[in-house]
């Protein structure tokens, strides 16, 4: 996804002179070719996220279209209240980038954790919140966001995420079908929503499930704002359980939009969720360690629909 | 000029006091100590309005909570009626206790939180770069919100960048919310701190029209710098002494209002 990211900066310069990229002394190598090719349109403003956001300001200020990069924990964290003031309040079209959102930095220490970063975001009225899962979702997102001109934070994995394939195309704001269970094959009727790369151990699990027989929907939620809750109540009144897989707290990610959502409707549906819990995780464990402790890797996802069945 | 901006700063000074009191809002000491600084670059030295040269000066007012001595110099200048003084912070007034750009929209950007109008500057001064124009771009600060560190990072990226067009004045009034300036940062000095980050500084009596003058005067001579201005401000009145903190949150009574008015001799402009 970074990549993807990188590519499309220098996709969307190409054609747009408003685009402006400042980074927060972040991203070795990765950007060389933007710089390279709109060497005005690269700054690298020092390892200073309250100045990216407010230089971000000032720019959008005076009509252009600012793109702020740093790790997801700083970005988001430590320029809170400038985004929240000056991008925020004002309703700039600033791209807002953390890098490395949820545990993708989990050995790195709870320094780098940031499984608060699209909850912090979501807290703001009128911020779009855009969580990727491949590298198409991240460069069609991009492009859709230089289309209007509202702020948003998106969350950019690592390198080397793969593509996936889909019934439904990449739109803002909207669930994307990823695949759909055979009407009436597998009791109880289960749906998957995934977000950011959750996407890819969810789309691995089906395979396996259907394998045995077990025919699961998938819903991907690469926008947590604008929601889509027509998908949702949809889902919710369609199928038996619906479980959101996520690298993020429970609080603030998609599973608190989905349990809000779930909890004013008629639903019966049952919730389950599958992520790392609101705690302090110590000891610099690997991402795999921590998707494999808290169940949201593929044999955890796997195995939570399997005894449903029982 | 001296006279005519000295009975100028007069009746501003006399409009905040009344805006205070019609508004039953303070931040009066916040507003009244810059009054000359502000009558010099809206009556003298900023362009108002884009030319063939290019656009309007900027003029920022990071201190948002100083904020009616701003309403007044827009009122006084023409940009907004001078009746909507009478609504300063009132509820759903255009003139809020801190600007709002959402409601008042010939500001450069909102402001309230402190820290934050150097680092919008940077990113004006960049965009006019980008887009192959210049103008003067003016921030108004406290003295108090130099405390903020995102004011640190500002400093360095504006010399780092090179946006030379940038002028920070700051009105050291020397008192803060609760507490003395000097003795909250340990009595550092705020010009060798401006100046290690590479900026061009002058310390002047910011009440004095004359070293006003020859401060930004002296700028155009300054091409390759961002440039400082420690402005040391008094209010202006002499019951109001910057010693005490209280003016920071109160309102005058009748009895102060009426004897600033006459120690101004000076009548507001609502």
């Amino acid at each position: 996804m970074r990549r993807a990211f990188s590519d499309t900066l220098v996709e969307v310069a190409d054609v747009n002179d408003k685009m402006v990229f400042l980074t927060g002394d972040l991203g070795f190598e990765v950007f060389t070719e933007l710089e390279k090719k709109h060497p005005t349109k690269y700054i690298n403003a020092g390892i200073a996220e309250a100045q990216l956001a407010m230089c971000a300001t000032g720019l959008a200020l005076s009509g252009f279209r600012p793109v702020i990069y740093s790790i997801a924990s700083f970005m988001t964290g430590r320029a809170f209240e400038l985004i929240r003031t000056g991008i925020n309040y004002q309703q700039l079209p600033v791209l807002i980038i953390g890098a490395g959102g949820g545990y993708t930095y989990a050995n790195s220490g709870v320094t780098h954790h940031a499984a608060e970063d699209l909850g912090l975001m979501q807290l703001m009225p009128g911020m779009q919140i855009i969580n990727p899962g491949s590298p198409s979702e991240v460069r069609e997102l991009m492009l859709q966001f230089f289309e209007q001109d509202k702020p948003a934070y998106m969350r950019v994995g690592r390198f080397g995420e793969p593509e996936y394939t889909a019934k439904d195309p990449i739109i803002l704001g909207k669930a994307r079908l990823v695949s759909e269970a055979k009407k009436q094959v597998s009791k109880p009727s289960v749906a998957l929503l995934s977000t950011g790369d959750t996407v890819i151990s969810c789309i691995e699990a089906n395979k396996l499930l259907k394998e045995q027989g077990f025919d699961v929907t998938h819903y991907q939620y690469h926008s947590l704002s604008p929601f889509d809750v027509k998908t949702l109540e949809q889902v919710l009144s369609n199928y038996d359980h619906v479980i959101v897989v996520e690298d993020h707290f429970p609080i603030g990610g998609l599973y608190s939009q989905v349990s809000s959502f779930h909890a004013g409707s008629n639903s019966s549906a049952k919730l389950t969720r599958l992520g790392p819990p609101h705690e302090l995780l110590f000891g610099e464990p690997s991402i795999a360690q921590l998707r494999e402790q808290f169940s949201y890797d593929v044999s955890g996802i796997v195995s939570t629909c399997m005894a449903l069945q029982r | 000029m001296e006279s005519g901006l000295k009975r100028l700063a007069a009746t501003w000074r006399a409009t905040c006091l009344k805006m205070s009191r019609v508004g039953r809002h303070g931040h009066l000491s916040s507003s009244l100590g810059y009054i000359e600084v502000l009558a010099f670059l809206y009556k003298r030295w900023l362009k108002l309005a884009p030319d063939s040269e290019g656009p309007s000066d900027k003029f920022i007012l990071s201190k948002g909570h100083g904020c009616s001595a701003l309403y007044v110099a827009l009122a006084d200048c023409g940009f907004i009626p001078v009746e909507s003084l009478s609504q300063y912070a009132k509820p759903g007034a255009q003139l809020g206790c801190h600007p709002c750009k959402h409601a008042l929209n010939i500001l450069e950007t909102s402001s309230g939180s402190l820290g934050q109008g150097l680092g919008v500057a940077s990113g004006i001064a960049l965009a006019q770069r980008l887009s192959g124009e210049q103008s003067k771009i003016v921030i108004l600060l406290g003295d108090g919100e130099m405390n903020e560190g995102s004011i640190w990072e500002s400093l360095t990226f504006i010399k780092a960048n090179q946006l030379n067009n940038i002028i920070a004045i700051i009105d050291y009034n020397g008192v803060q919310a609760v507490g003395n300036t000097d003795r909250i940062v340990g009595g550092t000095s705020l010009e060798k701190k401006i100046a290690a980050f590479g900026w061009h500084t002058q310390t002047i009596d910011g009440n004095d029209f004359a070293q006003i003058e020859d401060a930004f005067s002296q700028l155009e001579g300054v091409l390759d710098q961002p440039k400082a201005i420690i402005a040391h401000t008094r209010l202006g009145i002499d019951y109001m002494n910057v010693e005490s903190a209280l003016w920071h949150y109160r309102i005058p009574s009748d009895e102060e209002y009426d004897s600033a008015l006459a120690q101004l001799d000076a009548e507001p402009i609502f």
